[in-house]
This record gives C-alpha cells, structure tokens and sequence, in this order.
C-alpha cells in the first residue's frame, strides 16, 4: 500500500499540481508579458478584463478556442496538427525534473515534509538538455508542413539556429558541472549549498553564456528570427490559427519558464537564500517556494526587459555570435573553472 | 532533370514591413537576395487626373492624401506651384506660418519612419515613443487647422487661418520638450551594438549612383552630397534662416539615421528661429485670388518634403483648371534604388532598406 | 575592443532607459472612458442653420467631390423683392473628406455653414444615415451630443 502510494499515487498528485502551477504560470507569464511590456513603452497595456485585467489570459483562451482552426489546403495535416503538440510537451515534460525544493510541508499543510520534486534522476541536467532540444522539432515541422514559403523560411532558421546555440550553452553548463561534480540537479543545489556560494559568482562567464544561448533558444528578441514578425510576417506559426497557435504560444513560454527554470536551479541556487552559509537565514523562515519562483519571475522579467529595449540581429549575425564568440569564450570559461576547482583541491 | 531554382518570394502586397501595399518579388538562393523586383500601383487612386477635372483650389485637399503623413509639405508644392503660375507673392507672415507647419510636419514625418524602421528592425519600442511626441505635433496641426493628418492648412496665397491665441506658447512647450525626448530614441538606438550591426554597411548606395538614380532627401545626403531644396532652390523665408544640412559619408542605412535624427534637431532650430522673426500682425493671405484663372503657361515647383524633392509640374491652358499636373514625388523616385541596394544581402536587410528609404505608397501610386 | 564594447555600455544605457519608463507617465488614454476634447478649430459633422442660408451655391462650387446638393427657387417678398428660398440643402456624409473649403467658402456671417461643432463620434450601423439633408444638418450634432451625454 505505502509502495503503491509512494511510487504512484504520490508522483502522479505531485504531477498534476505541477503542471496545473505551470499552466498557470504560462498563461500569467502572457499577461506580465504585455502589461510590463506596456509599461516599459510608456502605455497602460490590457486593463479591462478584470481589475487591471488579470482575467485577461482567460479571456484570450476563450477567444482563441472559439477561432475557426485553419489549416492551409496543401498542408500535411497530420504533421501540422502534430508540430504545435511536439513543441509544447517536452517543455513540461522538463518540469518532472526541476527541483523547486528540497523536502517541505507546503506552509504547514502537510504533516509530514514531502520533496518538492517529481523525481530526481541521477542525469537530469541531460536530460533536460534533451528534452529542451526536442522543442526544434516541432519548429521544424510546423514551418515545413504548412506549405508555405515564409513558414518554411522560419523553420530553416529555427533550426540552424537551436542546433548552434545549443553548443555553448551544453558547454556553458558543462562548467557547472566541474563545480558540482554531479548531474543531478538536486546534488547541484546542495553543491551550492555545501560551497555556501551561488555558482553564479564563480561562473559568471557560464551564467552569461547560458542566458543568451537561453534566450535564442526559446526565440525571444533579440533572437526571435523564426518567427521575425517584420520579415517572415510571423515565420513558422505563420499558417497556424485558434488553439494550435495557442500552442505553440504557450510552448514559446513554457520554454521560457523552462530556461529560467534551470538557470535558476544551476546558476541561482535554486530554492536557497542568497550566501544561503549566512547564519542570518537561520532565524529567518525557510522559503523555498518563494526563492524559486521569484527567481523565475525575475528571468521572466529579464526577457521582457530585453524584449522592450534591443533591435533584432540579422542571421548571419546571429550564427556569428554563436560560433565566433559565445562558443570560443564559453571553451575558455570551461577552462578557468577546471583550473580554479584544480587549484582548489 | 533535376534542376537549381532560386526561391521566389512573394513579399507584400500584405506584409507588415512594406509600408502599405508594396509588393516586392524576390529571388532568393538561401536567404541570399539575388533579384528584387518592385511591383507597385495597388494604391493607385488616379489623383493626378483628378487634378485636371477641378479647379485649381479644390485641389489643395487632394494632395493631402499623397504623402498622407506630410500633408503640409504636399499643400505646399502644390500651393507654391500655383503662387508661381499667377507669379502670387505670399505675405510674409504667412510665409513664416508655412515654414513653421513644414517644420514641424518633417519632425512629425521623420518620426514616423523612425519608429518604423526600428520596428522592422526589430525594436518595438522606440515606437511607442516616437508616436508620443508625433501626438503632440498633430494635437498643434488640429489647433492650428482643425484636422490632424489630412492637414488641407494651406491655401493658394496664404494660409487659410492665422495662428490661434496661445499656440506660440505650446509650440514653444513642445520644441523644450522634443530636445530633451529625442535622448530617448538616441539611448535606445544610436550606440546599440545591434542596431548598428544592423544597419552599418546595409544597403549602401554610392554617391554616383544615387545621383544617377535621382535620389533625394536623406537617401542622397546619406552618401554625402549636399542637396537639399531649402537651400538649392531657396523658397520661402528659407534664405533668412540659419540650419546646417547633415550629410552622411558611407551612404549606409546608419547614415541614413544619423542625418535623419540630426535633421529633426535642426528643423528644431529652425522653429526657434521661426519664432523670434515671425511678424507678429500682418496679412496671411494674398488679395485678389477670388477667383483663380491663370494664364497659359507651364511652371514647375519643389519644395523639400520630408522624403525628399517633393515637385508639381502644372500646365495651365488658360481655363480655372490646371490642364495637366505632374507629381514628382520622392518616394517613387527614391523606391527605384530598391533593386540596387537590396541586392547581395539578406531578407532581413530589404525591410531594413524599405524602412531606410522611407517610402510612402500613397504618393508613390498617386 | 575597447573596454566600453566589453562591458555592454551601449546595451546598458538602452535598458536604463527602457526601465525608467516604467515609472513614468503613461499616454494612453482609454477611449470610450475618457474623452479628449478636440480643439476648437476641429473640422467634425456639419452644422447649418436652413433658415439663415443664402442658397448662394458657393459651398457647392467649392467642394472637391461634389457632395453638397443645392435646389432654389425664387420668391417674391411683400417688398416686392426676389429672394431665394432654399427647397435642397443636402450633404452627403458618407464620402466627405472634411477638407472645410464649403466652410471657408460661405459668405452669411455668423450663421454661417459650420463644421466646429467638435463632434468626431460619427459612426452609424448603416452609412445611408450619414446622407444629411436640411432638418439632419440643423439638429444631428446636438441630438447626438445629448445621446452621447445622457
């Protein structure tokens, strides 16, 4: 009975409230997206559905399963149903690895403390890195299946580009592990926590490398060229309407969380305080919760930030970026951290 | 047989970066542009035959819709262009009136393509700020004509209203106000890494071919000649008021920039002049224009319009209707060093070099 | 490359001042909510007053697009004067262009052929009421503002 509870019950409860926290949270992530964005652009943005409109993302929903669902004559059905579904699933799938605490009782709701975790696979960060690169595919298929020649254009772009900003990011986080020594990103946190230090502070360079090959990974300005709505009109979601382009939005932002997710738990400490050796948390209640999806917030806040403010980089820039710069310096990050852990021992 | 084809791609006439209805067929090998071709006349309203079927000041209002964001540099060419055929002489007050509207319509237009270009290039928000400071330039037009962008503020011999109480002091408000804003566009784009990237080496155009293909306007004081009609052809109280014209070296869409937000700034200089040497009483309108019956004769007139050389060719027949009137606009003109500048880079750079140009459909079908 | 390109000064300036407009004042005005209020030399919908016009046709020569319909007849006053009576005065909204030449053009005074009524809020379900004919002119803008305002 407790080996039923333990090994599925519990998970498939600890599923459903995750997900169910992430859906929200996507949703929620649109709405701080156009009201910040709006802010930042000297205008009040979507302040009507609800006080000061935060019903605003359910009345998008609303809005766009009643739209007529398009699909172009000469498209792949199958595959241009398919495209949107393949780019939003492995983005949740990554949060059954993302730790967001150690052991809790949820504020006191529970009386014995459970893990804030799915599970704890003893190669998450590969994992995740996996997974996340999955989400090209549906790029891929949805500019390609939908016969359009924008579309398709989209697609060869988001593809070359994933693929290229994938391999300084790894590295980037290949840095980290030197510092851990583990995959596992629970065993990363509690590095942090043993070290009493953030991996932020010795892996600048790594955390700077993995943010922006972040970003261009999940398509955001200054890197959306796949979906360069001036050029490409609006690249590979171009052909897509109602709740299949709700999709791919959704899934646009689940990466989104999915990227500050990790930098949070890699770079950031995850659930623990700043300096969490400072014996002043001691006295302080233990907030995991709050650390961590404030940190998320804060990424999230980050890209949009980034979005308000910088013009968009031309393709051969980008790949420019990619290789010539991001990937050299990210070698030689990996480098000086081999040798300041080799110094340390 | 298997064959190597260039994909054709359809840009337009629906496209967010065209510019109203421009269509441009593109051969691309790659993202490589290896042909552009213009495709234009999906705005084409037959304005220029209107013009002969109506007398000449029912015009006036028609030519507000060719260049429809500098309706005041277009009821200019056209009013100056009649003026010229009666051989009219504006009074001086309503000279200065007309030189303040044109100024302030070249801050509002530039503006325009500021926030455009950078939108097409990819930044949103300049944008926003952009159109912030454009309201407060037509919230002066509606004061002054009561219309905000199909001005009509402008009438053969004059003007049709003197400035209303108070409006000097907003104006005044708004030029303290547009010098410490225009940081704000600078901040975001003038030293970004990126928007530099982006427009440095873009669509350059040689100063030869610039002349050859009859540029105006900023696209050719972009490769550095010193052309502008202000000075060239002086009209107006121009030759008494004292403003540089910027010229760029490299003819790049980031020339192209830098002369367009420096020209914002002196068209600020201008208006300060405007104002101080503005004749406080006055006429505003010439006499004896009840009833406008030219003789036969053929003028051309220009003016510098935002876009460039803004020119009316009319012929006149003798009867209150023009017999022929020819628009020389800028747009049309500058449109054709399109296929030139586009040509060898990427698609991202067409909409950048559409931007750059700053053309406007409206004028350029008529 | 310069210290400066290293450290990201450009691109830091640009956030800084993406940033500060967060606490500035907003523009956006929320329309049916809050109304501007046009200034007083706004061209909106017509205004004329049938009993104090000349029937001159001036307003009708002046028109770009020939949407002024005017119809007269001539009538003998107990001075025995010839005056002219207005039958027609119709304007045809639907493709007014709000250029004001008919405006600058009329001669009667005070009660002249007005378009400063400051009423911009002219839209209908079926564009066939936009065609003004006397009574329309006279009394619309005021009806529609006491709508508006109720």
């Amino acid at each position: 009975m407790s080996f039923l509870f333990l090994y599925l019950i519990l998970p498939a409860i600890k599923g459903i409230v995750i997900l169910s926290i992430i859906l929200f949270l996507v949703a929620y992530a649109t709405f701080i997206e156009r009201r910040v964005l709006a802010f930042m652009q000297a205008r009040l943005g979507p302040n009507l559905a609800g006080p000061e409109g935060i019903l605003q993302p359910i009345a998008d929903g609303v809005k766009l399963l009643f739209k007529e669902d398009l699909v172009p004559s000469r498209a792949q059905r199958f595959l241009h149903l398919l495209a949107p579904v393949l780019i939003l699933v492995p983005a949740l799938v990554i949060f059954g690895l993302v730790p967001f605490g150690e052991a809790g009782n949820l504020f006191g709701l529970l009386k014995e403390p459970i893990t804030l975790y799915i599970t704890d696979v003893n190669v998450a960060l590969l994992l995740v890195i996996g997974f996340a690169s999955l989400g090209v595919y549906g790029l891929i298929l949805g500019g390609w299946s939908s016969n359009s020649k924008y579309s398709f254009i989209g697609a060869l772009r988001s593809a070359a580009q994933v693929v290229s900003y994938e391999v300084p990011q790894v590295i980037s986080l290949a840095s980290v592990l030197i510092l851990s020594g583990s995959l596992s990103l629970v065993k990363i946190v509690q590095a942090q926590k043993e070290m009493g230090l953030w991996f932020i502070f010795p892996g600048f360079i790594a955390f700077f490398i993995y943010i922006v090959c972040g970003i261009a990974e999940t398509n955001r300005l200054p890197f959306d060229l796949p979906e360069a709505e001036s050029e490409l009109v609006a690249g590979y979601h171009t052909e897509y309407s109602g709740m299949k382009f709700a999709f791919f939005f959704m899934g646009e932002y689940a990466n989104m969380i999915v990227v500050s997710s990790v930098a949070t738990v890699v770079f950031l400490g995850g659930w623990l305080p700043p300096f969490p050796s400072l014996s002043i948390w001691q006295h302080l209640p233990d907030l995991p919760l709050v650390w961590f999806f404030g940190k998320v917030l804060a990424f999230l806040f980050l890209y949009i930030w980034l979005r308000a403010t910088f013009p968009r980089y031309r393709f051969d820039q980008l790949m420019d970026l990619a290789w010539k710069w991001l990937l050299p310096l990210s070698i030689l990050n990996l480098v000086i951290i081999g040798l300041v852990k080799w110094g340390i021992k | 047989m298997l064959e190597i084809r260039e994909l054709e791609l359809n840009m337009g006439p629906q496209h967010p970066a065209t510019h109203g209805v421009l269509r441009l067929i593109l051969k691309v090998d790659g993202e490589r542009i290896i042909d552009a071709k213009p495709v234009i006349g999906y705005l084409h309203r037959g304005t220029e035959k209107l013009f002969e079927n109506q007398t000449y000041p029912m015009n006036v209002p028609h030519t507000d819709r060719l260049d429809y964001i500098a309706a005041a540099t277009n009821n200019h060419a056209y009013c100056g262009a009649v003026e010229k055929l009666l051989g009219v002489e504006v009074p001086r007050k309503a000279k200065f009136i007309r030189v303040i509207l044109d100024e302030l319509q070249r801050i509002s237009s530039h503006l325009v393509w500021l926030a455009t270009h950078a939108l097409d290039i990819g930044a949103m928000t300049p944008f926003f700020y952009t159109f912030r400071e454009r309201e407060l330039i037509l919230d002066l037009f509606e004061e002054y004509c009561g219309a905000r962008l199909t001005l009509n503020c402008m009438t053969i011999g004059g003007v049709p209203e003197d400035l209303p109480e108070g409006w000097i002091e907003k104006l005044q408000n708004f030029i303290q106000i547009f010098e410490e804003k225009i940081w704000d566009y600078e901040n975001l784009l003038t030293d970004n890494r990126i928007w530099k990237k982006r427009t440095i080496g873009v669509g350059v155009i040689s100063p030869e071919d610039a002349i050859n293909y009859g540029l105006t306007g900023p696209p050719l004081r972009g490769s550095g000649i010193k052309y502008d009609v202000r000075r060239a052809l002086p009209y107006e109280v121009y030759p008494e008021l004292d403003f540089e014209i910027p010229i760029g070296k490299n003819g790049d869409t980031y020339d192209r920039y830098l002369v367009r937000m420096e020209e914002m700034r002196q068209s600020i200089r201008i208006l300060k002049q405007c104002i101080e040497k503005m004749p406080k009483e006055g006429e505003i309108q010439a006499k004896g224009l009840k009833f406008i019956k030219p003789k036969p004769a053929e003028v051309y007139f220009s003016v510098e319009a935002p876009k460039g050389e803004l020119g009316f060719h009319i012929i006149s027949d003798g009867s209150p209707k023009p017999y022929r009137v020819r628009v020389r606009p800028p747009s049309f003109i500058n449109l054709q060093a399109l296929p030139h500048m586009v040509k060898g880079h990427l698609i991202a750079d067409v909409v950048a070099v559409i931007g750059t140009l700053d053309i406007v459909l409206g004028e350029i079908d008529r | 490359m310069k210290l400066k390109d290293l450290l990201l000064i450009d691109l830091i300036i640009g956030l800084i001042t993406s940033f500060k407009h967060i606490f500035r004042k907003k523009f956006t005005v929320p329309y049916p909510y809050k109304k501007l209020e046009p200034a007083p030399r706004f061209r909106g919908f017509f205004y004329l007053n049938p009993s104090t016009c000349l029937g001159c046709n001036m307003c009708w020569k002046a028109c770009p697009i020939d949407i002024i319909y005017i119809q007269t007849h001539d009538e003998q006053t107990p001075e025995g004067k010839r005056k002219k009576v207005v039958d027609r005065f119709d304007v045809d909204l639907q493709r007014c262009m709000f250029c004001g030449l008919c405006e600058s053009a009329c001669p009667n005074g005070s009660f002249k052929l007005t378009l400063k009524t400051g009423f911009y809020e002219g839209a209908v379900y079926d564009r066939r009421e936009l065609y003004f004919d006397r009574n329309k002119l006279q009394n619309y803008v005021k009806e529609m503002k006491e709508k508006k305002n109720a």
